[in-house]
Protein backbone atom coordinates (compact mmCIF):
# COMPACT_ATOMS: atom_id res chain seq x y z
CA UNK A 1 0.00 0.00 0.00
CA UNK A 2 1.22 3.69 -0.96
CA UNK A 3 1.20 5.74 1.75
CA UNK A 4 -0.82 9.11 1.12
CA UNK A 5 1.04 12.39 1.64
CA UNK A 6 -1.00 14.05 4.19
CA UNK A 7 0.10 10.41 6.53
CA UNK A 8 3.73 10.58 5.50
CA UNK A 9 4.07 14.29 6.63
CA UNK A 10 2.17 12.97 9.82
CA UNK A 11 4.52 10.37 10.41
CA UNK A 12 7.22 12.18 10.28
CA UNK A 13 6.31 14.76 12.21
CA UNK A 14 6.24 15.01 16.12
CA UNK A 15 3.75 12.44 16.53
CA UNK A 16 3.52 9.63 19.56
CA UNK A 17 4.98 6.29 17.80
CA UNK A 18 3.71 3.22 19.75
CA UNK A 19 5.14 -0.07 18.08
CA UNK A 20 3.15 -3.36 18.61
CA UNK A 21 4.22 -7.22 17.68
CA UNK A 22 3.08 -10.63 19.19
CA UNK A 23 4.89 -13.90 19.43
CA UNK A 24 4.34 -17.35 18.31
CA UNK A 25 1.38 -17.67 21.32
CA UNK A 26 -0.49 -14.40 20.09
CA UNK A 27 0.73 -12.73 23.53
CA UNK A 28 0.90 -8.52 22.35
CA UNK A 29 4.04 -6.78 22.92
CA UNK A 30 4.52 -2.93 22.59
CA UNK A 31 7.28 -0.41 22.81
CA UNK A 32 7.58 3.57 22.09
CA UNK A 33 9.73 4.21 18.98
CA UNK A 34 11.64 7.60 18.45
CA UNK A 35 11.24 8.77 15.03
CA UNK A 36 10.14 7.14 11.66
CA UNK A 37 10.45 8.31 7.90
CA UNK A 38 8.47 7.12 4.65
CA UNK A 39 10.86 5.56 2.42
CA UNK A 40 11.53 6.23 -1.30
CA UNK A 41 9.31 3.44 -1.90
CA UNK A 42 6.36 5.19 0.03
CA UNK A 43 5.18 1.30 0.26
CA UNK A 44 7.30 0.98 3.42
CA UNK A 45 8.37 2.74 6.28
CA UNK A 46 11.46 2.37 8.67
CA UNK A 47 10.92 3.69 12.82
CA UNK A 48 13.65 3.72 15.57
CA UNK A 49 13.33 1.17 18.01
CA UNK A 50 15.46 2.25 21.52
CA UNK A 51 18.37 -0.94 21.83
CA UNK A 52 17.38 -2.87 24.92
CA UNK A 53 13.99 -1.39 25.73
CA UNK A 54 12.64 -3.07 22.08
CA UNK A 55 14.81 -6.26 22.13
CA UNK A 56 11.92 -8.45 23.05
CA UNK A 57 9.54 -6.82 20.65
CA UNK A 58 12.09 -6.78 17.99
CA UNK A 59 12.44 -10.29 18.23
CA UNK A 60 8.96 -11.16 17.98
CA UNK A 61 9.14 -9.17 14.84
CA UNK A 62 11.85 -11.61 13.17
CA UNK A 63 10.33 -14.47 13.89
CA UNK A 64 6.64 -14.06 13.17
CA UNK A 65 6.60 -10.77 11.05
CA UNK A 66 3.50 -8.74 12.36
CA UNK A 67 3.89 -5.39 13.16
CA UNK A 68 1.58 -2.35 13.88
CA UNK A 69 2.75 1.33 14.62
CA UNK A 70 0.33 3.41 15.83
CA UNK A 71 1.18 7.29 15.23
CA UNK A 72 -1.26 9.97 17.28
CA UNK A 73 -1.08 13.26 18.33
CA UNK A 74 -2.22 13.82 21.65
CA UNK A 75 -3.54 17.56 21.11
CA UNK A 76 -5.18 17.39 18.07
CA UNK A 77 -5.94 13.94 18.88
CA UNK A 78 -5.72 12.92 15.26
CA UNK A 79 -3.52 9.19 14.85
CA UNK A 80 -2.76 6.67 12.38
CA UNK A 81 -2.29 2.93 12.54
CA UNK A 82 0.29 1.09 10.11
CA UNK A 83 -0.14 -2.71 10.41
CA UNK A 84 2.22 -4.75 8.09
CA UNK A 85 5.37 -6.92 8.09
CA UNK A 86 9.02 -6.66 8.87
CA UNK A 87 11.46 -6.23 6.49
CA UNK A 88 14.70 -5.60 8.00
CA UNK A 89 16.39 -3.83 10.29
CA UNK A 90 20.07 -2.41 10.90
CA UNK A 91 21.95 -0.44 13.11
CA UNK A 92 20.92 3.59 12.92
CA UNK A 93 23.33 5.60 10.56
CA UNK A 94 24.36 9.22 11.08
CA UNK A 95 21.43 10.57 9.00
CA UNK A 96 19.17 8.63 10.80
CA UNK A 97 20.53 9.96 14.32
CA UNK A 98 20.37 13.62 12.98
CA UNK A 99 16.37 12.95 12.05
CA UNK A 100 15.71 11.73 15.59
CA UNK A 101 17.35 14.28 16.90
CA UNK A 102 14.86 16.35 14.85
CA UNK A 103 12.06 14.23 16.04
CA UNK A 104 12.69 14.56 19.48
CA UNK A 105 13.15 18.24 19.34
CA UNK A 106 9.25 18.41 17.40
CA UNK A 107 8.14 16.46 19.88
CA UNK A 108 9.50 18.83 23.19
CA UNK A 109 8.36 21.65 21.20
CA UNK A 110 4.67 20.02 20.16
CA UNK A 111 4.15 19.75 24.19
CA UNK A 112 5.87 22.28 25.77
CA UNK A 113 2.35 23.64 27.07
CA UNK A 114 2.02 19.92 28.42
CA UNK A 115 5.34 17.98 29.28
CA UNK A 116 8.18 19.51 30.33
CA UNK A 117 11.39 19.12 28.02
CA UNK A 118 12.62 15.85 30.41
CA UNK A 119 9.75 14.05 29.20
CA UNK A 120 11.01 13.05 26.18
CA UNK A 121 14.27 14.06 26.96
CA UNK A 122 14.56 11.58 29.75
CA UNK A 123 13.90 8.36 27.31
CA UNK A 124 16.66 6.12 26.48
CA UNK A 125 16.18 6.54 22.66
CA UNK A 126 20.03 5.82 21.83
CA UNK A 127 21.08 3.52 20.55
CA UNK A 128 18.38 2.36 18.22
CA UNK A 129 17.53 0.36 15.21
CA UNK A 130 16.24 1.45 12.04
CA UNK A 131 13.47 -0.97 11.66
CA UNK A 132 11.90 -1.34 7.88
CA UNK A 133 8.39 -3.03 7.63
CA UNK A 134 6.24 -2.92 4.19
CA UNK A 135 2.51 -1.44 5.09
CA UNK A 136 -0.22 -3.62 4.55
CA UNK A 137 -3.13 -1.32 5.98
CA UNK A 138 -3.52 2.17 7.57
CA UNK A 139 -6.39 2.81 9.74
CA UNK A 140 -7.74 5.83 11.18
CA UNK A 141 -7.03 6.45 14.80
CA UNK A 142 -8.58 9.31 16.15
CA UNK A 143 -10.58 8.84 18.95
CA UNK A 144 -14.29 8.11 18.29
CA UNK A 145 -16.70 5.86 16.67
CA UNK A 146 -15.20 6.15 13.29
CA UNK A 147 -11.68 4.99 14.84
CA UNK A 148 -10.40 1.98 13.35
CA UNK A 149 -11.99 3.17 10.09
CA UNK A 150 -9.66 2.11 6.79
CA UNK A 151 -7.79 4.44 5.04
CA UNK A 152 -8.00 4.40 1.54
CA UNK B 1 0.46 -7.59 42.20
CA UNK B 2 0.12 -3.82 41.73
CA UNK B 3 2.02 -2.01 43.85
CA UNK B 4 0.81 1.28 45.17
CA UNK B 5 3.29 2.86 43.85
CA UNK B 6 1.44 2.28 40.17
CA UNK B 7 -1.50 4.39 41.62
CA UNK B 8 -1.08 7.63 39.97
CA UNK B 9 -0.38 5.95 36.42
CA UNK B 10 -3.92 4.87 37.01
CA UNK B 11 -5.52 8.26 37.30
CA UNK B 12 -5.85 8.92 33.41
CA UNK B 13 -3.47 12.08 33.60
CA UNK B 14 -1.32 11.05 30.91
CA UNK B 15 -3.28 8.84 28.32
CA UNK B 16 -2.27 5.07 28.29
CA UNK B 17 -1.59 2.33 25.34
CA UNK B 18 -2.82 -1.31 24.96
CA UNK B 19 -1.44 -3.50 22.69
CA UNK B 20 -3.53 -6.63 22.09
CA UNK B 21 -3.61 -9.09 18.74
CA UNK B 22 -6.41 -10.71 17.05
CA UNK B 23 -6.60 -14.96 16.64
CA UNK B 24 -5.37 -14.41 12.79
CA UNK B 25 -2.10 -13.09 14.79
CA UNK B 26 -2.36 -9.06 13.70
CA UNK B 27 -0.97 -6.50 16.59
CA UNK B 28 -2.66 -3.61 17.43
CA UNK B 29 -1.67 -0.63 19.62
CA UNK B 30 -4.24 1.70 20.82
CA UNK B 31 -4.39 5.00 22.87
CA UNK B 32 -7.08 4.91 25.24
CA UNK B 33 -8.12 7.53 27.83
CA UNK B 34 -7.93 5.94 30.93
CA UNK B 35 -6.79 2.50 32.51
CA UNK B 36 -8.47 1.95 36.19
CA UNK B 37 -7.36 0.54 39.20
CA UNK B 38 -9.31 -1.86 40.60
CA UNK B 39 -7.65 -4.01 43.75
CA UNK B 40 -4.08 -5.14 43.53
CA UNK B 41 -4.63 -8.17 40.97
CA UNK B 42 -7.06 -6.16 38.01
CA UNK B 43 -7.32 -2.89 36.11
CA UNK B 44 -10.36 -1.56 34.46
CA UNK B 45 -10.15 -0.48 30.55
CA UNK B 46 -12.95 1.77 29.53
CA UNK B 47 -15.49 0.34 27.02
CA UNK B 48 -16.59 3.04 24.76
CA UNK B 49 -16.69 1.97 20.66
CA UNK B 50 -16.62 -1.80 19.48
CA UNK B 51 -13.08 -0.90 18.53
CA UNK B 52 -10.83 -3.86 17.10
CA UNK B 53 -9.48 -3.62 21.08
CA UNK B 54 -12.85 -4.63 22.00
CA UNK B 55 -13.21 -7.33 19.53
CA UNK B 56 -9.39 -8.55 19.61
CA UNK B 57 -9.68 -9.25 23.44
CA UNK B 58 -13.15 -11.50 23.08
CA UNK B 59 -11.05 -13.18 20.50
CA UNK B 60 -7.68 -13.25 22.19
CA UNK B 61 -7.74 -12.31 26.14
CA UNK B 62 -4.16 -11.03 26.49
CA UNK B 63 -3.19 -7.31 26.43
CA UNK B 64 0.10 -5.41 27.17
CA UNK B 65 -0.66 -1.85 28.85
CA UNK B 66 1.98 0.84 28.75
CA UNK B 67 0.73 3.47 31.66
CA UNK B 68 2.83 6.71 32.97
CA UNK B 69 2.97 8.57 36.09
CA UNK B 70 2.66 11.90 35.42
CA UNK B 71 4.78 12.88 38.55
CA UNK B 72 7.41 10.85 38.34
CA UNK B 73 7.37 9.93 34.04
CA UNK B 74 8.04 6.33 35.00
CA UNK B 75 6.31 4.08 32.14
CA UNK B 76 5.14 1.10 33.89
CA UNK B 77 4.09 -2.46 31.56
CA UNK B 78 1.63 -4.52 32.53
CA UNK B 79 0.35 -7.90 30.93
CA UNK B 80 -3.47 -8.65 31.55
CA UNK B 81 -5.78 -11.27 30.44
CA UNK B 82 -9.94 -9.89 30.10
CA UNK B 83 -11.73 -11.22 32.82
CA UNK B 84 -15.24 -9.81 31.94
CA UNK B 85 -17.45 -6.85 31.69
CA UNK B 86 -19.55 -4.84 33.69
CA UNK B 87 -22.06 -2.44 32.65
CA UNK B 88 -23.33 -1.67 36.05
CA UNK B 89 -22.07 -0.73 39.79
CA UNK B 90 -19.07 0.66 41.83
CA UNK B 91 -16.39 0.35 39.29
CA UNK B 92 -18.64 1.89 36.18
CA UNK B 93 -19.63 4.54 37.83
CA UNK B 94 -16.47 5.52 38.87
CA UNK B 95 -15.18 5.24 35.81
CA UNK B 96 -17.92 6.72 33.36
CA UNK B 97 -17.54 9.66 35.98
CA UNK B 98 -13.48 9.95 35.86
CA UNK B 99 -13.90 9.32 32.04
CA UNK B 100 -16.55 12.71 31.34
CA UNK B 101 -13.32 14.59 33.86
CA UNK B 102 -11.21 13.16 31.14
CA UNK B 103 -13.31 14.16 28.27
CA UNK B 104 -14.09 17.83 29.53
CA UNK B 105 -10.33 18.38 29.90
CA UNK B 106 -9.38 17.30 26.81
CA UNK B 107 -11.95 18.60 24.28
CA UNK B 108 -13.97 15.21 23.74
CA UNK B 109 -17.09 15.67 25.94
CA UNK B 110 -19.95 14.07 24.01
CA UNK B 111 -17.41 11.62 22.02
CA UNK B 112 -16.25 9.76 25.05
CA UNK B 113 -19.34 7.98 26.33
CA UNK B 114 -18.88 4.73 28.86
CA UNK B 115 -20.12 1.54 27.61
CA UNK B 116 -18.93 -1.12 29.99
CA UNK B 117 -16.03 -1.21 32.36
CA UNK B 118 -13.78 -4.42 30.99
CA UNK B 119 -12.00 -6.39 33.55
CA UNK B 120 -8.77 -7.50 33.34
CA UNK B 121 -6.52 -10.42 35.73
CA UNK B 122 -3.07 -8.14 35.86
CA UNK B 123 -0.48 -11.25 35.40
CA UNK B 124 2.60 -8.97 35.26
CA UNK B 125 3.87 -5.56 35.80
CA UNK B 126 7.00 -4.08 35.82
CA UNK B 127 8.63 -0.39 35.73
CA UNK B 128 10.03 -0.30 32.16
CA UNK B 129 13.82 0.36 31.98
CA UNK B 130 13.15 2.64 28.69
CA UNK B 131 14.37 5.82 30.63
CA UNK B 132 18.26 7.44 31.08
CA UNK B 133 17.43 8.16 34.82
CA UNK B 134 16.30 4.57 35.13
Amino acid sequence: MIVPERIAQFIQGPAVIMVSTRNEKLRPCMSRGFGAYVNADRASVTIFLPTGPADDMLADMRRTLAVAVTFADGISHEGYQLKGRYRDHRPGSPAEEARQEAYIAALITRYKPYRPETFWGGFQYRPFSAVAFEIDAIFDQAPGPKAGSPIA
Amino acid sequence: MLPNEIKPALQGAIPSVVATCSIDGTPNATVISQVYYVDEKHVALSYQFFNKTVRNVRENPYVALCVVDPNTYREWYLEARFDHSETEGPVFDAMDMQIEAIASMTGMTGIFKLKAADIYEVLSVRVLKNRANG
